[in-house]
């Protein structure tokens, strides 16, 4: 599998990533068993996450969705990342926030 | 469009040669801020009446606001509802007559007139020497005339009631005076004294008084009390001297309402006063005071300017606030002797909560120490209290100049008065008055790099100062990171070691057979812009390391200086405290370590974002 590269974006920015690769940090709510999930962006935006095959396991709250933009608040995801059971809470508003200066900034990873 | 109001045109030649117009229309032309001290700046305006310029026109202080919130920007036409002129007398330049403005009306916005009304020309009718004294003829506002500085081409004269002609140019009783309609009086606004004129009658509240003082120095003996007297238009600090001062001390009551003239006008002394006035004023042997007996709702009561106490952290020290909140706890009375004087002092610490969530500390003194009683927890107004900063946490002092009041009767008295009985108190989050130098607790300081910590100087003065550091650290000296010293438990002095197998605290002034090691680390940390050698003390080190000042002395004899590798690259948060020391002659910039804690990234992390928000103006709020 090679390695396609990808946006960090929240929900807000979704509709600027249409049909292109991204990865979001989404917090599952409810039911995660189906085709489909629900789930809330870092921005406390909700996002409906199909997938190809349902999520095996038992999902932490936070996972991190890779994939296609296939709508303002669809995602087509290709992989889901589970996290290790930690009692570290999960910084979603410094994620945020990094997700804004990362997506505001020009030349984000320029040095020198 | 909106009708643009007409312009009072030729009232300026009227006016800056001594006659009453009432409520003369004219136009802004521009402005400019004349700083004064403790950012009681003045606003100097260009007014315009269609034909003549003035640039002497100043804005009485309380009308800032008004120019703060714009409505003052060039071209707006005002009505000058309430002004006075006085003389300036700068000695090169001649007498100036200057307009000041007291109260006004905006008529028609800047925006909506949008230029400048005519080609109006400055004003060139004066100077006029001091030395002549007789009336100037003043031109009525219809007179067309150029401007002629004797006067003579000027038509009629101002009307016989008018009582200007005083040789000092005083502006006794000009449009400016009659705030007590119908009153026996006619009385000028205290914004409008000066030194330049001695003729007033001022109507006054008084807000505050002080107690009798008395003073001894070289040049004599006496005493003296002050007082601060109020009405609409500004505040102002009076203070009387010697028979003065037992002349009027009983006479004065605060919250009255008094007639007072012929005072002694000057520059007032900031460092005593608070008040929003360039002036102060001293009573003489020719001061009158006479109570107010009739209507006096006119004179409104004491203005306050609260600052939230969470705020009062970010006020420098020194600086005088009025202050609103709810007495949480009373402490108890402290006495103590004043170091140079051998006076005693009594004072009592008390804390006040509002609705901020913040609380600070309030240090009374003297009879308001004794006689303050705080289980009932009363609403504390404090007016002009003065902050003050130790171990990097803020206090306000119940000082010289500062009134205190219980329980007020004012709408924000009653309103933290409710938010308290409702439990508001119970979640007070930050305490402005924690000192950082008492170490352990969670005490607020700076976060900064090593290189800006460099370029404030920090430590230079003879203060020290407090900040906190992300840093990692990679060097340890090991020689000499203990000492021997006195075993005794609260003695820790550093012990002679007299070679026979016994150890001499010249402190206790004893030798013993054993000793105890202390800690005395001396090591270099960096942050991502630089490094500095910091020292930390017993305490820290057990922490560092992770084993007892003994453990660690025993291991140095042991291993050497591989008893110290284990704390090597490690991450904390150091709070550091940089203070000039000296040693011998040399002054040497010192860090101390006051308080290690391991990286809370979650709060680092907040601070980064913070910085980065700043930089880039992303996210902010």
């Amino acid at each position: 599998m090679s390695f396609e590269p990808r946006s960090i974006i929240n929900g807000k920015l979704l509709r600027e990533f249409m049909g292109k690769n991204v990865s979001v940090m989404v917090k599952i709510e409810g039911d995660y068993t189906g085709q489909i999930i629900k789930a809330k962006t870092t921005d406390q935006v909700p996002v409906r996450i199909s997938l190809s095959e349902p999520i095996g396991g038992n999902p932490t709250d936070w996972v991190e969705v890779i994939g296609v933009v296939s709508g303002a608040d669809m995602l087509r995801a290709k992989e889901v990342i589970m996290f290790e059971e930690s009692n570290q809470e999960f910084d979603s508003e410094s994620h945020n926030m990094l997700v804004n200066i990362m997506n505001n900034t020009r030349d984000f990873y320029a040095t020198g | 469009m909106a009708r643009i109001a007409t312009l009072t045109t030729g009232c300026m030649e009227s006016i800056l040669s001594g006659v009453d117009i009432d409520k003369p229309v004219v136009q802004i032309l521009g402005s400019k801020k004349i700083p004064g001290p403790e950012g009681t700046d003045r606003l100097r305006l260009l007014v315009s009446d269609g034909k003549h310029l003035n640039s002497f026109a100043m804005l009485a202080t309380q009308l800032n606001d008004l120019h703060a919130k714009g409505e003052l920007d060039e071209n707006t036409i005002v009505r000058l509802d309430r002004y006075c002129t006085s003389m300036v007398n700068k000695s090169e330049k001649g007498d100036r007559r200057v307009l000041v403005i007291l109260e006004l009306t905006v008529l028609t916005s800047g925006l909506q007139v949008g230029k400048k009304i005519g080609t109006p020309v400055p004003y060139t009718g004066e100077p006029q020497k001091p030395a002549s004294n007789v009336s100037k003829p003043a031109p009525s506002a219809a007179t067309p005339s150029s401007n002629t500085s004797n006067g003579s081409a000027f038509g009629s004269r101002p009307t016989a009631a008018s009582p200007y002609g005083a040789s000092n140019g005083s502006s006794f009783g000009r449009n400016a005076a009659p705030s007590t309609q119908g009153g026996q009086q006619l009385t000028h606004p205290i914004a409008s004294l000066s030194p330049y004129q001695n003729r007033w009658v001022i109507k006054a509240r008084v807000t505050a008084k002080s107690g009798m003082r008395s003073w001894s120095n070289a040049k004599g003996e006496g005493k003296l009390f002050s007082m601060d007297l109020m009405d609409e238009s500004g505040e102002i600090r009076a203070t009387a001297f010697r028979d003065a001062a037992d002349k009027f001390y009983d006479l004065i009551e605060v919250d009255k309402v008094y007639y007072i003239s012929k005072c002694q006008l000057k520059s007032a002394n900031k460092q005593f006063s608070t008040l929003n006035n360039d002036y102060e004023m001293t009573f003489t042997n020719e001061t009158t005071v006479q109570p107010c007996d009739d209507d006096e709702s006119c004179i409104p009561k004491m203005q306050f300017n609260f600052v939230p106490i969470a705020q009062i952290a970010n006020i420098e020290p020194k600086a005088a606030v009025d202050v609103i909140g709810v007495c949480k706890e009373t402490g108890e009375i402290q006495r103590f002797t004043g170091r140079t004087n051998n006076k005693e002092f009594i004072k009592r610490e008390i804390t006040l909560v509002d609705s901020s969530n913040a609380s600070v500390a309030l240090t009374l003194w003297g009879d308001d120490a004794v006689n303050f009683d705080g289980h009932v927890q009363p609403v504390i107004l404090v007016k002009g209290a003065r902050v003050s900063e130790f171990g990097g946490g803020k206090t306000i002092n119940l000082g010289v100049g500062s009134s205190m009041k219980i329980n007020p009767d004012i709408p924000e008295g009653h309103k933290l008065r409710g938010w308290f009985d409702n439990g508001g108190g119970d979640e007070i989050q930050s305490n402005v008055s924690t000192r950082s130098a008492a170490g352990g607790g969670s005490f607020n300081t700076e976060w900064l790099t090593f290189h800006e910590a460099q370029l404030k100087n920090l430590g230079a003065d003879d203060k020290p100062d407090y900040f906190q550091v992300k840093a990692v650290i990679h060097m340890v000296k090991a020689t000499n990171a203990t000492y021997k010293a006195c075993p005794q438990p609260d003695c820790n002095k550093k012990v002679i070691d007299e070679e026979n197998g016994m150890y001499r605290c010249e402190k206790c002034n004893q030798s013993y057979t054993n000793f105890k090691y202390r800690l005395l680390i001396n090591m270099s940390v960096a942050d991502w812009t630089s490094n500095r050698w910091v020292t930390c003390f017993n305490e820290i080190g057990e922490q560092l390391l992770g084993k007892s000042a003994q453990e660690v002395g025993r291991d140095i004899e042991e291993q050497g200086e591989a008893a110290l590798q284990t704390m090597n690259f490690k991450s904390y948060v150091f709070k550091l405290r940089a203070k000039m020391e000296m040693f011998g002659d040399v002054g040497r910039n010192k860090m101390t370590v006051m308080n290690i804690s391991p990286v809370n990234y979650k709060e680092y992390n907040r601070h980064l974002i913070k910085d980065l928000q700043e930089l880039t103006g992303i996210g902010k709020v």
